[in-house]
């Protein structure tokens, strides 16, 4: 009589269990050891790295620039806590962290999203047209990463 | 980890970020299917096709309320802990699917074959689900993992989608291909909504997020529309409930009857501003919610009773079906008994009467008793297997009858005459008077054998005394009667007399009868349009046995 009501009951006495232990080794995972990589948009400097260029609104009237950060859960959250907004070390992989990488833009893949450096802003502004009043300062100014 | 971006929801999901299509689409469509798979499970618990839909449903909610977790939530622990589910929520719904369409088709559970089958697709998905290769990260940036779920992971439980569409459709073509005209149109209207479900649901998961983690769609809003599907199969299966009674479902009408007005009155909690009106709402509400209960199951208990008096109609009708090939089958064997009986009794009577005419020389006096015996045994038996063959022939509607005018005073005056030797052996005096001309029409010889039949039938049962035979006439009726002063017979016995192998009050004292007589009399007149009947007093009070018989 076990044995009919095992076999008519296969799915549920074998998926039930499973897919508990499933749930706890998960919650165990994401919950306790926070055993996942984060993916984020690190601080970048246009003027040392070639960076992404993303826009702060739909019009992209306001540009700023990033580098993308990835980073060991546990690592970050021990340096920065929950929020990363105000957390500076979270831009730069430190010597203890796991599987960190930060990957800059690559013009010879997304040379239309890749900020420019700023011996090119120089050589573009001696090309142009002296109507033009805006200084390689200012260029670098306007470029400051914005959050 | 939070996503830096989005605003912090309340209750969980409630986010003032995200458009209201969302909620739309994810709270009614779970809604919905809960209710119905709820109601459906509730109406007969014990049914693998209520308890597989009822898991289907389960899973699809839960699909729906990870997935608004997903869009709604900031918090990257919790949003990647449901998001390594998708897998294992999608690759089951799509294994429950096929299970839940065997069981709708074949109205059985599948084979262990099958189960094991199912098991092996979907263990993969399982074991792999807390692993690197289904999901290695969270991007907090954009709030979403797409970027980190691993393609052949997720190509692995789309692709059972896939399967489950064409298993599915190859198991509503054979089986629509050798069924029923009306069990056709439920396939029809099952697979229909099913399909559909699977197509939009797989077909819109995978595409809205293959196309979101290459960057050709700026999110995977996209899927959303997918989950229109599963309000179309729940729309399906009420057809399938209303008009098939799939699934066993009772009292649809009466349980959307109390909960439609539930509904409607519980509604006005929202816009009632007094609080006596408030008070009085409540009552209304409650009292609704009572005695709707109480309808509920008041008409519940009539269904099942008409249930129950239709199966056993239908057993009945069964039953009847069998008893009635079983008397045929034995009707044709008394008849063939009957024949083969009737050759040697005629030689057996016809040899003994050769013998007492002494056409074999002469015997003893204790020879010719003997002989005598085994001329009046073997008659008896000749009376009895001759109404056997009689029954027979009127039961199959094989008895003949030559109708035509004849004087009912007449044969029975005849018959009287012969008899009244018979009961003067007895020791009873025959009486017998009638009027002039008793015109009738029909077969003379069969009314003469009725006739027999109803004096014989007096003479057995009386003791002492006599009798009186008599024939009346009036405007349209001739009327044969034949009064005893023997033993009479209860109100019992007058209702069975005229039944097959009934047998009197009396039937020690006349144990060579074979309880046929009666019947066969009765039958006859009946084929006549005539009427036979009998009277008495009770007990020892004596009998009148009457034959009506139209009047020409």
């Amino acid at each position: 009589m076990k044995n009919i009501n095992f076999k008519d009951n296969l799915l549920t006495y074998i998926l039930t269990p499973l897919i508990i232990i499933v749930s706890i080794i998960s919650f165990y995972r994401f919950f306790i050891n926070h055993d996942y990589l984060i993916g984020y948009e690190g601080v970048c400097d246009p003027s040392i790295k070639k960076c992404f260029v993303g826009c702060e609104d739909d019009s992209c009237t306001k540009e700023y620039y990033y580098s993308q950060v990835i980073k060991y859960a546990p690592d970050l959250k021990n340096e920065c806590g929950e929020d990363i907004t105000d957390c500076e070390t979270a831009s730069v992989c430190l010597p203890n962290n796991r599987n960190c990488s930060i990957t800059y833009c690559d013009p010879e893949i997304d040379s239309n999203i890749c900020s420019k450096q700023i011996e090119e802003i120089n050589i573009e502004n001696d090309n142009k047209d002296n109507s033009n009043n805006s200084t390689g300062e200012d260029i670098l100014q306007d470029n400051k990463i914005k959050e | 980890m939070l996503c830096y971006l989005f605003p912090e929801p309340t209750y969980l999901i409630f986010s003032p970020d995200v458009s209201g299509l969302l909620y739309y689409a994810h709270i009614p469509a779970t809604i919905i299917s809960l209710i119905i798979s709820i109601y459906i499970y509730r109406s007969d618990r014990h049914l693998l096709i209520n308890k597989l839909l009822f898991v289907i449903s389960i899973l699809f909610s839960f699909w729906t309320t990870f997935t608004l977790i997903q869009w709604t939530n900031i918090h990257s622990d919790l949003i990647i802990f449901v998001w390594n589910f998708s897998g294992i929520i999608l690759g089951l719904i799509a294994i429950f699917c096929i299970y839940f369409t065997y069981v709708f088709l074949e109205k059985k559970d599948i084979s262990i074959k099958l189960k094991i089958i199912f098991l092996t697709l979907i263990l993969p998905i399982i074991l792999l689900t807390p692993s690197y290769l289904n999901l290695g990260g969270f991007n907090i940036t954009d709030c979403d993992a797409f970027q980190f779920e691993q393609i052949p992971f997720q190509f692995y439980y789309t692709s059972l989608g896939v399967i489950a569409m064409i298993w599915i459709l190859i198991l509503l073509i054979r089986k629509s291909l050798r069924t029923t005209p009306d069990f056709k149109k439920q396939i029809i209207l099952m697979g229909t909504g099913i399909e559909l479900f699977l197509f939009s649901f797989f077909t819109m998961v995978f595409l809205s997020s293959y196309l979101t983690k290459i960057d050709l769609l700026p999110d995977s809003e996209f899927e959303i529309y997918g989950l229109f599907g599963m309000v179309i199969f729940m729309i399906y299966l009420s057809i399938l409930m209303v008009r098939f009674k799939t699934f066993n479902v009772k009292l649809i009408a009466t349980e959307a009857l109390v909960w439609g007005l539930a509904i409607l009155i519980g509604s006005q909690f929202f816009f009632i501003k007094s609080n006596t009106n408030m008070i009085l709402n409540g009552i209304t509400f409650v009292g609704i919610i009572v005695l709707g209960q109480i309808l509920i199951k008041s008409v519940k208990q009539e269904v099942m009773q008409r249930e129950q008096l239709q199966i056993l109609t239908e057993q009945l009708f069964g039953v009847n079906e069998k008893l009635k090939g079983l008397d045929k089958l034995k009707t044709e064997f008394v008849s063939l008994a009957s024949h083969q009986l009737r050759s040697p009794l005629t030689a057996i009577k016809g040899y003994a009467s050769m013998l007492m005419d002494g056409d074999y020389g002469d015997l003893s006096k204790e020879a010719k008793e003997a002989i005598d015996r085994m001329y009046q045994s073997s008659k008896n038996l000749t009376i009895v297997v001759e109404d056997l063959l009689n029954v027979t022939k009127i039961e199959s509607g094989g008895m003949k009858f030559e109708m035509a005018p004849f004087d009912l005073s007449k044969v029975v005056e005849d018959e009287a005459k012969d008899l009244s030797i018979t009961a003067e052996k007895k020791g009873l005096k025959l009486n017998f008077e009638s009027d002039p001309l008793c015109m009738t029409n029909g077969d003379q010889e069969k009314i003469r054998q009725v006739i027999i039949n109803l004096i014989d039938n007096s003479i057995k049962y009386t003791k002492e005394g006599g009798l009186n035979v008599s024939v009346k006439r009036n405007e349209k009726k001739v009327v044969f009667c034949v009064k005893d002063t023997g033993m009479g017979m209860t109100q019992e016995t007058k209702a069975s007399l005229f039944q097959k192998f009934a047998r009197g009050d009396g039937a020690r004292m006349n144990t060579t009868g074979s309880g046929l007589g009666l019947y066969l009399a009765r039958q006859i007149v009946e084929a006549h349009k005539g009427k036979v009947w009998v009277e008495s007093d009770g007990l020892n009070k004596g009998s009148e046995f009457y034959m009506e018989l139209e009047a020409i």
